[in-house]
């Protein structure tokens, strides 16, 4: 049974939890890799669109330069009209904080400023003359904060000279502000010199003001790395420890980069929300598949179970018992099958019964008439001359004996017949076998002489007591050697013999006569089973009954047309009868 | 049975909410901490501006305070009564205030304090003929002449030891001032009347810039930020180490003019300047946002102000018809600038805070044909340049809370820092500063108003909002709209245990 419950198990798992589990493993798996990509790529276009916007932004800046310069040089303005200009410019666009105008020899000539201008034509551009603008190195001013100043080369022949625009890199700061990734997800933007020059995070805008900024934290290496040609998307821990997805794009002017960045747990959140949920179905599914494959299993395996009680309980003899199989499936039917099968054969045992009820009746009644009828045959002869001889005082002493020992006849089949029905009544003295078999196979000699067989004894050579009523003994002897002499054709020998072996005595019988077949050999001692045509078979019946009472055991082998042997064993006795213990 | 039983519970309920009502803390474990404060100064500092202003906020207390209405509230003194003439004030004076070196302040002391600030203390307390302690906690103030303004002055001057002026009352006391670094070290007056302050130090660092001390706070060098820069307002905002407080300042920005002007002493010029203001435009390009427009030096909360105040709408149009009527036209300078005619404005160098207002009030008078030149000038030097008259125009702060600073500024007068040589508001400022009542008062304020709208001194253009940064790691009890300097003795660590009651 255990068999097919592992294979009903082995069946529920290959069928449907290993297809789960299997799915389970390559959707997540699926879905992380798949959604780390996703999230790279789309950080990786924010950032270069950041980088584009970074650029343009500029690039616009350069621009209204330019067009500064355009206008001054077409226009010949004044320097009072060209500070107003200027002062215009300034108030227009917030992210220059100051313009300044300086001759082709360095020279200021106008300037957004109310005082005296700060800022300077750099070296570089004086020398880069093929370019008709310079994007100066991220510098700090005196605030410590980030600043850059844009060169533009006036190209008019007859004014040559330089307009410089100090950029508020603050004003960056609101564009890079404004780029939010999920929740948690910045922008930054690294200088040429891979110092951080905007994050978007406001809490991280301190770094940018540290002048002891270091440059080995893990973005600004990952910066530092991308420019040397590293990929542009990476995963590494922040300075807070927390696992964050970065990606990278660079700026070709001026040359800085930008990084967006965003924690790993928000950015493979929704993916992890997901695949929560598909963990959670999976297992609800798996649980369902379990719990509805044990409720079926059970259901299907329970009925088999029962079947297989019910069918041992028969095999038992229990034959009243049935099964109650639930359904309307296929095993309902075997279970009502069954049942009926169950009641057919009920239906044939009583017949058998019957049967051999009746087969019992006619054996008895059988054994009964061949049992009573010589007797009774015998009386009727001797009744009949008995009238006629009456007289005869001889005769009617033989007619008495005859009478007499008709009487016992009957009488003793009258007993075995009562004896099977209820408990032989015993006596138990000590009995020395040697005398008890001695006398009654001398008893028995004349039906030995007779039926022409041979009957002899063996005693042992030492006195052999036992436990046992002298009277029963003497009936198993008897009816023993009654049925090796009748077993043995003229001639034939039948011997008794008595035996002691330690504590064991045994009294053996067999004969030269017909054997018994292998196959009744076990049934001899039944009640009514004889080999005999005729007799009722319970001698050996109610031998076996007298052995068991005293405490004996009794066997029997044979072979068929070699003759039979009989063995009682009986434990041997200290005791003695009284007589001879008084003596 | 029950009662007895309750009488515990009901003794410590009763003593909580007496403890509650008292204005003295008990004292209790308290966090030792030192708060570091930033200001972002201009380059060269007056005395009584800047850190020393802060510092002497931190460490003195003044005879009364200001209510947000102008109304006075008690500081020092507890109460105050006129007499029938209105000519003599009585102090009624705390009876638990020390100075720093554990002196107890008594009458006789708060007199002779009160008389040498009256011979020290500017134009502000000249009307003070003498002052008698009377009893054990009250001092008369007799005037020269009838003058409402004495309470709104006294709100302004520190309660200071006579003969040492640097010993205050105020909730913190100076440990150590380092010119060289410019670093003030406060720590806290045990003797403090209303309790010993949670703060165990201040220590007042300046910078050079508003725009420095704000990088100085992003790094975290200083836990308070003075003054954040208008530039700085939203970065700052978005911190979320630092909380920012903002409130409404009581300092207009004018364009004021000197009458002495040939041009500018006509009024029908002044009122084309007023009209070529765009005030709206000046707050929101020039203040990003930080700031409302002004029609006027009287405070927008004070009791004696009226919305229906006649103002300058922006009006570049009726400015030129103006201009046109008074004969300025436009015409080509020798420079080559098409103008109707120029004047100088004196600016303050190196704040952000007015250059790109110049700027821009140079360019809206620029639309309607005035050539406004700019000229930046130090502190010192704007100062003196003020107070002597040797300018056109100028563009500064003026303090607009009370309205004795309202006089101080406008009424002509000797030694004035305002020398713009306008007197036709005098006799209107007078009414007021002689007013008996509130009413009388408001009449003033509002005559005032018409005279300064017929006869404009200056263009009045923005009253500014400030805002100040915290870092979290404090606790300044901040109220709606209220300057968090009104209430320092309460400043302490955030999650400090809060202090037990008596």
């Amino acid at each position: 049974m255990k068999r097919i419950t592992s294979r009903f198990v082995l069946l529920i798992a290959m069928a449907a939890i290993l297809p789960l589990v299997l799915y389970g493993v390559v959707s997540v798996n699926y879905l992380r890799n798949g959604t780390r990509v996703s999230v790279q790529d789309g950080n990786l276009k924010v950032a270069k669109q950041v980088a584009e916007q970074v650029s343009m932004y500029m690039q616009h800046n350069e621009r209204v330069l330019q067009s500064i310069g355009s206008e001054f040089g077409a226009t010949g303005l004044t320097p009072w009209q060209q500070e107003r200009i200027l002062k215009d410019y300034v108030l227009q666009f917030p992210e220059l904080r100051e313009i300044t105008i300086f001759n082709g020899a360095a020279v200021p000539v106008a300037t957004s400023a109310l005082g005296p201008t700060r800022l300077v034509v750099a070296d570089s551009a004086r020398r880069r003359v093929d370019r008709p603008f310079l994007i100066e190195p991220i510098k700090f001013d005196d605030d410590m904060l980030p600043t850059t100043t844009i060169t533009v080369r006036l190209r008019n022949s007859e004014k040559p000279g330089w307009i410089v625009g100090e950029i508020a890199l603050e004003a960056l700061w609101k564009m890079v502000d404004g780029i939010r990734v999920g929740s948690r997800g910045y922008a930054l933007v690294v200088g040429e010199d891979g110092r951080l020059i905007a994050h978007g995070n406001p809490d991280e805008k301190s770094r940018i003001a540290d002048p002891d900024l270091r440059r080995d934290t893990p973005e600004l290496k990952f910066a530092a790395e991308f420019r040397g040609g590293a990929l542009p998307s990476r995963q590494y821990r922040d300075e807070n420890g927390e696992v964050v997805l970065a990606s990278a794009a660079a700026m070709s002017e001026p040359l800085w980069t930008v990084v967006v960045e965003q924690p790993q747990t928000e950015a493979l959140g929704t993916a992890r929300s997901i695949e929560t949920q598909l963990l959670v179905a999976i297992l609800l599914a798996l649980l369902s598949t379990i719990v509805f494959g044990y409720l079926m299993g059970r259901s299907f395996i329970r009925r088999i179970f029962a079947l297989t009680r019910v069918t041992r309980s028969i095999a038992e003899g229990k034959l009243e018992t049935r099964v109650e199989i639930s359904g309307h499936d296929e095993i309902r039917e075997l279970g009502d099958a069954f049942n009926s099968m169950a009641d057919r054969l009920v239906e044939l045992q009583e017949d058998i019964r019957k049967q051999e009820r009746q087969v019992m009746f006619g054996r008895i009644a059988a054994g009964l008439v061949h049992d009573l009828s010589h007797p009774i045959m015998n009386i009727g002869n001797g009744c009949k001359l008995i009238v006629k001889m009456w007289d005869d005082a001889d005769y009617r002493e033989t007619f008495r004996r005859m009478f007499e020992r008709e009487l016992q006849l009957v009488k003793r089949v009258l007993e075995d017949l009562q004896n099977i029905a209820k408990p032989i009544p015993l006596e138990r003295f000590p009995v020395e076998l040697n005398r008890s078999v001695g006398e009654v196979i001398e008893s028995m000699q004349a039906l030995a002489d007779t039926a022409g067989v041979t009957l002899q004894s063996q005693l042992s050579s030492e006195e052999l007591y036992v436990e046992g009523d002298v009277f029963a003994l003497g009936r198993v002897y008897r009816n023993l050697v009654v049925n090796a002499i009748q077993a043995t054709a003229p001639g034939g020998l039948v011997v008794a013999a008595v035996e002691g072996h330690g504590e064991r005595v045994q009294i053996r019988v067999y004969d030269t006569g017909c054997g018994i077949p292998a196959d009744r050999l076990q049934a001899v001692f039944e009640d009514f089973v004889t080999t005999k045509r005729r007799g009722l078979g319970l001698g050996l019946a109610i031998t076996r009954k007298i052995v068991e009472q005293l405490g004996g055991r009794i066997s029997v082998a044979s072979e068929v047309g070699k003759g039979s042997t009989f063995v009682i064993d009986f434990p041997r006795t200290s005791a003695r009868p009284m007589a001879q213990a008084a003596g | 049975m029950l009662m007895h039983r309750r009488l515990p519970l009901v003794l410590m309920l009763v003593t909580a909410a007496c403890g509650a009502g008292c204005e003295r803390r008990a004292e209790a474990p308290r966090v030792a901490a030192k708060m570091r404060i930033g200001i972002g100064l201009p380059p060269k500092g007056t005395p009584g501006t800047g850190p020393e202003a802060i510092i002497r906020l931190l460490a003195n207390d003044s005879w009364l305070t200001n209510k947000p209405d102008g109304h006075q509230a008690e500081r020092i003194a507890t109460g105050w009564e006129w007499d029938q003439a209105r000519t003599t004030l009585r102090l009624k004076l705390r009876r638990d205030v020390y100075f720093h070196d554990g002196t107890l302040l008594t009458p006789e002391l708060a007199a002779q304090a009160l008389r040498e600030a009256a011979r020290t203390d500017g134009n502000r307390l000249t009307s003070i003929a003498s002052v008698t302690p009377v009893g054990e906690d009250a001092v008369d103030i007799t005037l020269k002449e009838r003058n409402s303004f004495i309470l709104p002055d006294l709100t302004g001057v520190f309660v200071l030891k006579p003969g040492d002026p640097a010993m205050g009352t105020g909730p913190f006391q100076i440990v150590r001032a380092d010119p060289k670094t410019g670093v003030t070290l406060l720590g806290a007056f045990p003797q403090y009347f209303r309790g010993r302050p949670d703060l165990a130090e201040v220590e007042v660092a300046s910078y050079p810039t508003q725009r420095n001390a704000w990088v100085a706070m992003m790094r975290g060098d200083i836990d308070m930020l003075h003054e954040v820069s208008r530039e700085a307002v939203e970065f700052v905002k978005a911190e979320s180490t630092v909380k920012s407080y903002q409130f409404p300042r009581p300092y207009y920005i004018p364009l004021v003019f000197s009458v002495r002007h040939p041009i500018l002493k006509n009024p029908e010029v002044r009122k084309a300047i007023n009209e070529a203001f765009d005030r709206a435009a000046l707050v929101r390009d020039a203040m990003n946002g930080q700031g409302r427009p002004a029609e006027g030096p009287v405070w927008p909360l004070h009791f004696a102000y009226s919305a229906s105040t006649q103002r300058f709408a922006f009006d570049p149009a009726s400015a030129r018809r103006r201009l046109d009527n008074a004969g300025l036209r436009v015409h080509t300078t020798g420079s080559g600038a098409s103008t109707r005619f120029s004047f100088t404005c004196l600016v303050f160098a190196g704040d952000a805070r007015f250059e790109r207002l110049a700027v821009l009030a140079q360019k809206q008078l620029a639309d309607v044909g005035i050539d406004m030149k700019l000229q930046p000038l130090p502190l010192q030097a704007l100062a003196t340049r003020l107070k002597s008259g040797d300018f056109e125009a100028f563009l500064f702060e003026f303090a607009g809370r009370s309205l004795s600073w309202v006089y101080e500024m406008w009424r002509s007068h000797d030694g004035s820092r305002n020398n713009s040589g306008y007197k036709s508001a005098d006799a209107a400022l007078d009414r007021i500063r002689g007013a008996r009542s509130d009413d009388e008062v408001r009449q003033g304020v509002s005559e005032l108003s018409a005279v300064l709208h017929e006869d404009p001194p200056a263009a009045f253009l923005v009253w500014q909002t400030t805002a100040r940064a915290v870092s979290l790691k404090f606790d300044v009890r901040a109220e709606e709209d209220r300057d968090i300097f009104a209430n320092p003795w309460q400043w302490r660590p955030a999650g400090a245990l809060t202090q037990a009651a008596r």
